[in-house]
């Protein structure tokens, strides 16, 4: 049988550290998992800056990087490298040039990227040879049509005249040519969460992205492609059958939610979106829900044309060094404690916890604070549990409070410092411990892409937990006794107080529920899922041959 | 498409000639069910329009149902039935740019639509006209029923100076001809120029379309036709004509001239003319030059090159006319079907297959979650606007139980304003959710994203600030409907989903002092943007749409929901040796009438010798003497020192509901003494414990009243001298009227009774 190549394509804008993203995560288990499969042979399609961080992430996760093909464009963008040589400076007081720039730009709420005109700027911009970035530019100005040299004059008259008042004052401030230069370095080098920057990345990402298609298209000898996110709309422009996941569109669900956190950056980012999902001709989502709410409820595709393929479960228990159904014995641990102690170091209030002895009982919820986490719902049960029913445990959260304002006006209203603990990134056994540590945890989300791993992450460690009656998590726990313990009406807050209750009363009747439905899904492994993304692109790619083969055919007997 | 029964099209067009073409197109492609409109607005944008009945006999549909469709005027608003049939049968509609019938297709139709355009005026686009004609819904709705909408362009580059909505569903059905081919009829005898330009009393365009020719072609004689719903004082201009007449004209004319520079629009008339044989002297840079015309020799760049080339034809330049003559040909061959068929063709499976996959999409979606609507309270209300709130909840929950389709009902009350499940809401029926929330607000900024995010992409913010209720969960947006109690808005809503503003009354248009220095431009705003404005009385409904201006078709009656006071006995009845009282039920709000229901009561003891107490009751009535004595400059002593007042007139405060019946049940009767509001259910309540009611005549009394059959004794509240009468009238009647009183109405009205209908009034806002 022959070995079959199928792509992977990808599109992080440069900068980002895919360990750290959530998607890094998947990737690798599906990476590993594809590295088994002997019929079939993944290549990497990525941007040039996303090369490193790949292979960090392979390194980190123990997968073979040196049998993985990429496909990049050539070189890194001229203006990339800039950002990174500026990368090694530490100014302080750099926050006037950030807004310095802002200025200058007022991009903040500008809803339409830069028009054609800019055509010749952004190709100067994504030059990837610093001599020919000089040289492209000074050919661009000349050879450009005379409205863009207007512009560009425009542009140039229009930054001399902002900048000059703000250049002066900050250099009279400096008072010294080198803290001068460190805080203009500043202001280029880490304004990558700026609407500035997000401007240049995203001129840098474009470009790139579409020399990638270009090399991408030139390959007729991957069978399919596929996507594992969907806010890569150049993906769409592949020649070849391509199936993309869409783990979610969770600002539909959200919309004043999302509408006030992450600014036009989401947005662009929805765009994308929707923009991918109607352009890709197959798609591929973790859940049925997923697929009937958030793609044939609102876009024209063809329901026959949208797979779905459930995540395998995550499990932590091998990141332990002890691990128990027993609490007792978990808590026992000199091992479990150190690692507990640790990650109580991650604390956001780390003047609270110092010198506090771990050995306080807990609720757990590992996840970030966002508009769908439904944080605030978990907030008012825990509340009302601590000040009305004396529940001795406290509550500890991952995320930070501070990207949800409501979240931190919450705790602070409520003086709930003390009780509700963030703690912020926490290494993989630090979370293992978390979750191992706790009486129970508990996942109030109102919508994830597929089941929250958070009852596998759990049990895993021998931790019971209670989670939001929702579709995505009915549609893997449907056993009927578990769905009457472990749910809650994840709008009654009510509700959840009273599963919390029940859960923390009758923790051992709820773990013995709940272990033989985990056992039953550890069954399923990343093998599985990536077996079935195999299966999913070998009948897109021989529906594509089909097509072919009928319309040469046609023009054939024509 | 169905797999049961053949393909079938609505053609919701009257155009003769378009329609002969068309149908031929539908037949080629082998749809040759087609459903014909059989009546038509006769107005000026209908003058080419004729009925054709001869597809009837092709639909195998019920007869009964076809004559239902028969009666339909298509170009306004068929009746629900009518679309129900369109619904079962049908696959396909095709309707033309009438605004009504855009909305009527677009809100109820559930196959595909195509919208048949041919071309506007330079510097038109349909998008702009949509905009302005049904604003920017209708493209928001367009933009949803996704591939089932489609903006099918007469000609293929139609669709380019669209925005994104129109451009995205563009596809390409190509005007023709049902018989394009060239016949040789044309003789050319008559030495005239035949133009034609009909409408040209009605309409300035066309009339000084006609003017210009005048002046143009002054000196060659000419015939004018066209349709001229209003004559024209010149015998050359024909009106319309028999067909034969039209035809022989096209063969004995000269030639014709087509003035037209439009880039995007062009008439049948050119085409008729090739066809006969006839010479085309035409304009340039006008569709005839995208259709092949640049090299014609009937092409002319200016009016002088026209006026040579036409005097050439009618000097009999046989050369030259033959060369117009056989070059023109060329042109038709755009118009000719079997040139057009491939574009229909290719066109109409589009259509069918996306149609296909929307209504597999269809029924995946038919596993349907139960409706959540939310009842918002918007303002911290106690006392009756809490009371009605509940009671609505309460309805919605009955109503929707009794409809069998499972409805999740929500109240939402603003947080940390003291309300407490076990004294507020535990008379509620636990399925009903009560959910605590504050108002959040959004800069323009943050709304245009939060309504990106739901689906409105073409939303634009025209405030700076939006309010929007947030519960800390998903700001309501798990629910498909908001209904607001009361218009008390500060800010405009965000409308992110529909809402209702329960608007209960418009006393500030009667007592402007009542909202102080607030003003209620906010409030009328919230009402008009709202999706529905529910109101419980006609009267109100009279004020939002004269008052607040609001539109009339946004605006519903809902029955009045009173509270089940039968259920709340009173354990000791009225005994012989009660001492004789009547009550006052009130509150502090200046609309209560008090300087005139204190004078009334001075006059009732003192020129009346009334010999009942007075108990008042109700929020805040220990505020009504410091009330009246601001209205009147008076010390309120004068009113609380005298002698009659004080001794009859006993303020008691807020008493707890049963302390308040129990009172009730003991008096002689009731006085409501309000000068304006929405009506009080304190009249119901009294004769629910058969006690009856003295109450100011305004308009929503009267409809309680008469909804209620309460039976009720008026007074007149601007007339301190006559409720003084009326009160001692009651004094020596009551008893009487007692004897009289029935709870029929009041069981008519009840909650059961009327939950379904407020049901349907919530369910056609989902």
């Amino acid at each position: 049988m022959s070995v079959k190549k199928y792509g992977i394509y990808l599109a992080f804008p440069p900068t980002v550290d895919i360990r750290a993203e959530g998607l890094g995560r998947y990737l690798a288990a599906f990476l590993k998992a594809s590295q088994k499969e002997h019929d079939a042979h993944f290549l990497i399609g990525c941007p040039s800056w996303s090369r490193d961080s790949l292979i960090l992430l392979c390194k980190g996760e123990g997968i073979d990087f040196t049998n993985l093909e990429f496909l990049s464009p050539r070189g890194t963008p001229a203006l990339l490298r800039l950002f990174y040589l500026l990368r090694y400076f530490r100014p302080s007081r750099a926050r006037h040039a950030i807004h310095l720039l802002r200025n200058l730009f007022r991009y903040k709420q500008k809803n339409e990227a830069p028009e054609p005109g800019l055509t010749v700027l952004k190709w100067i911009i994504s030059s990837p040879s610093l001599l020919a970035f000089v040289v492209l530019a000074l050919l661009g100005l000349l050879a450009s049509p005379l409205i863009v040299t207007v512009v560009l004059i425009a542009f140039g008259i229009k930054l001399v005249t902002t900048a000059m008042p703000y250049i002066q004052a900050e250099w009279k401030k400096s008072k010294n040519v080198a803290r001068f230069k460190v805080k203009m370095a500043y202001l280029l080098r880490n304004a990558k969460n700026y609407d500035v920057a997000l401007f240049f990345y995203s001129i840098i990402q474009e470009e790139q992205s579409k020399k990638l298609v270009a090399l991408i298209n030139k390959r007729t000898d991957i069978s399919a492609w596929y996507a594992p996110a969907a806010f890569w709309d150049e993906f769409g422009r592949i020649k070849a059958p391509k199936l993309m996941c869409v783990p979610d569109i969770v600002l539909k669900d959200f919309p004043v939610g999302f509408a006030q956190i992450g600014g036009n950056r989401f947005s662009d980012s929805y765009k994308k979106i929707e923009k991918a999902v109607l352009s890709v001709d197959y798609l591929v989502t973790y859940s049925e829900h997923i697929k009937l709410e958030n793609i044939i409820k609102y876009y024209p595709k063809n329901p026959a044309s949208i797979f779905v393929v459930p995540h395998a479960p995550n499990t932590l228990g091998q990141w332990l060094p002890v691990n128990s159904d027993d609490l007792a014995t978990k808590k026992n641990s000199k091992e479990l404690r150190n690692l507990l102690a640790s990650a109580l170091t991650k604390s956001l209030d780390p003047a609270y916890l110092q010198g506090a002895s771990p050995d306080f009982s807990f609720l757990f919820y590992a996840s970030q604070i966002r508009p769908n986490k439904n944080v605030m719902t978990l907030l008012r049960a825990y509340e009302y549990l601590l000040r009305h029913n004396y529940m001795p445990q406290k509550l500890i959260m991952t995320g930070n409070p501070h990207s949800l304002p409501a979240v931190a006006r919450f705790i602070q209203e409520h003086q709930l410092q003390k009780d509700v603990l963030f703690l912020h990134g926490l290494s993989t056994a630090q979370l293992a411990t978390c979750y191992a540590m706790a009486d129970l945890a508990v996942n109030p989300s109102l919508s994830e892409g597929g089941c929250p791993f958070t009852f596998t992450e759990a049990l895993s460690v021998g931790t019971p937990a209670i989670m939001a009656r929702i579709p995505v998590a009915l549609e893997v726990l449907h056993d009927e006794t578990l769905k009457e313990t472990t749910f809650f009406d994840p709008y009654d807050w009510k509700d959840m107080a009273k599963r919390i209750l029940w859960a923390l009363d009758n923790r051992e009747t709820l773990l013995s529920i709940q272990k033989p439905v985990y056992e039953k899904l550890t069954q399923r492994t990343w093998q599985d899922v990536v077996n079935d993304h195999i299966g999913i692109l070998e009948k897109i790619a021989n529906q594509n041959a089909d097509q072919t083969e009928d319309t040469l055919s046609e023009s054939k007997s024509s | 498409m169905s797999m049961e029964r053949p393909t079938r099209v609505m053609w919701l067009l009257n155009h003769t000639t378009l329609r002969q073409f068309e149908l031929d197109q539908f037949k080629r492609f082998g749809i040759t069910e087609i459903y014909l409109p059989k009546s038509f607005p006769y107005d000026e944008g209908n003058l080419s329009a004729s009925v054709d009945t001869s597809m009837d006999a092709s639909l195998s549909i019920p007869p009964e149902d076809l004559e239902i469709l028969n009666a339909q005027n298509w170009y306004e608003t068929p009746s629900e039935e009518a679309w129900r049939i369109a619904n079962e049968h049908f696959d396909i509609v095709v309707i033309a740019f009438f605004m009504n019938q855009i909305k009527a297709a677009t809100a109820h139709f559930k196959g595909a639509i195509m919208l048949h355009i041919f071309g506007l005026s330079k510097g038109y686009s349909y998008t702009d006209i949509l905009l302005q004609e049904l604003g920017p819904d209708i493209l928001q709705k367009i933009h949803d029923l996704g591939k089932r909408f489609w903006f099918a362009a007469g000609y293929e580059y139609l669709a380019d100076i669209e925005g994104d909505v129109l451009r995205s569903c563009a596809c390409h059905l190509p005007v023709g001809l049902a018989d394009a081919t060239l016949k040789d009829e044309w003789q050319g005898s008559n030495k005239k120029i035949f133009f034609v330009c009909p409408r040209i009393g009605s309409s300035p365009y066309f009339k000084q379309i006609y003017q210009t020719f005048l002046q143009n072609f002054e000196g060659f004689d000419y015939l004018i036709g066209g349709a001229q719903p209003v004559s024209v004082d010149d015998p050359k201009v024909l009106g319309f004509v028999p067909d034969d007449v039209h035809k022989a004209n096209m063969r004995s004319c000269s030639v014709m001239f087509y003035h037209s520079q439009e880039p995007n629009h062009i008439h049948y008339h050119p085409f008729e003319a090739i066809r006969s044989g006839m010479p085309l002297i035409f304009m340039a840079e006008g569709m005839l030059d995208k259709l092949g015309g640049k090299d014609l020799p009937g092409r002319c760049t200016s009016i002088k090159n026209a006026r040579q080339k036409i005097k050439r034809i009618l000097d009999g330049d046989q050369a030259f006319i033959e060369s117009v003559r056989s070059s023109q040909a060329v042109l038709l061959s755009e118009m000719a079907p079997d040139h057009c068929q491939n574009f229909w063709q290719r066109s109409l499976e589009a259509v069918l297959t996306n149609l296909h996959i929307s209504r597999l999409r269809a029924r995946l979606q038919e596993k349907t979650y139960p409706k959540k609507i939310a009842i918002i309270i918007p303002v911290a209300y106690r006392g009756g606007s809490l009371r009605g709130a509940k009671l609505l909840a309460q309805a919605l929950l009955t109503g929707s139980t009794s409809a069998g389709e499972e409805a999740e009902i929500i109240l939402g009350h603003l947080d940390g304003e003291g309300y407490t499940y076990e004294t507020d809401f535990a008379d509620l029926s636990p399925k009903i959710k009560i959910r605590p929330y504050t108002w959040g607000t959004l800069n323009r900024y943050e709304a245009k994203r939060a309504m990106l995010y739901a689906g409105h992409d073409h939303w634009t913010a025209e405030a700076d600030t939006y309010m929007v209720p947030d519960d800390g969960i998903k700001h309501f947006c798990d629910c498909d409907l908001w209904i607001i109690i009361s218009d008390r808005i500060l800010k405009p809503i965000l409308p992110v989903r529909p809402y209702v503003a329960m608007v209960y009354d418009y006393i500030q248009r009667y007592i402007p002092s009542i909202l102080g220095t607030l003003s209620d431009h906010s409030f009328i705003q919230a009402a008009r943007h709202a999706t529905r404005v529910w109101v419980t009385t006609n009267f109100t409904k009279s004020c939002a749409i004269n008052y607040a201006a609001i539109s009339p078709t946004k605006v519903v009656h809902v029955p009045m929901l009173a509270p089940d006071f039968a259920s709340n006995e009173v354990s000791e009845p009225l005994t012989e040796d009660t001492p004789p009282y009547f009550m006052w039920t009130t509150n502090a709000a200046s609309h209560k009438n008090h300087l005139n229901t204190l004078t009334a009561l001075k006059q009732y003891y003192e020129a009346h010798n009334g010999s009942l107490d007075c108990l008042v009751t109700g929020v805040d009535t220990h505020k009504v003497l410091n009330r009246v004595c601001r209205q009147t400059n008076q010390a309120s002593e004068s009113f609380a020192k005298n002698p009659s007042l004080h001794k009859h007139v006993k303020w008691l405060g807020e008493l707890s509901d049963a302390d308040y019946r129990k009172k009730l049940s003991q008096a002689t009767f009731l006085c409501h003494s309000a000068q304006i509001d929405n009506g009080t259910f304190s009249v119901i309540e009294a004769a629910s414990l058969n006690v009856p009611a003295l109450s100011s005549q305004y308009p929503a009394m009267c409809e309680i009243d008469d909804v209620f059959k309460l039976n009720l004794t008026w007074m007149d509240p601007l007339s301190p001298p006559d409720m003084a009468r009326r009160m001692k009238w009651m004094e020596d009647n009551a008893l009487a009227l007692r004897q009289n009183m029935s709870t029929e109405g009041i069981r008519a009205n009840s909650l059961e009774n009327l939950a379904l209908a407020y049901w349907k009034e919530a369910k056609s806002c989902l």
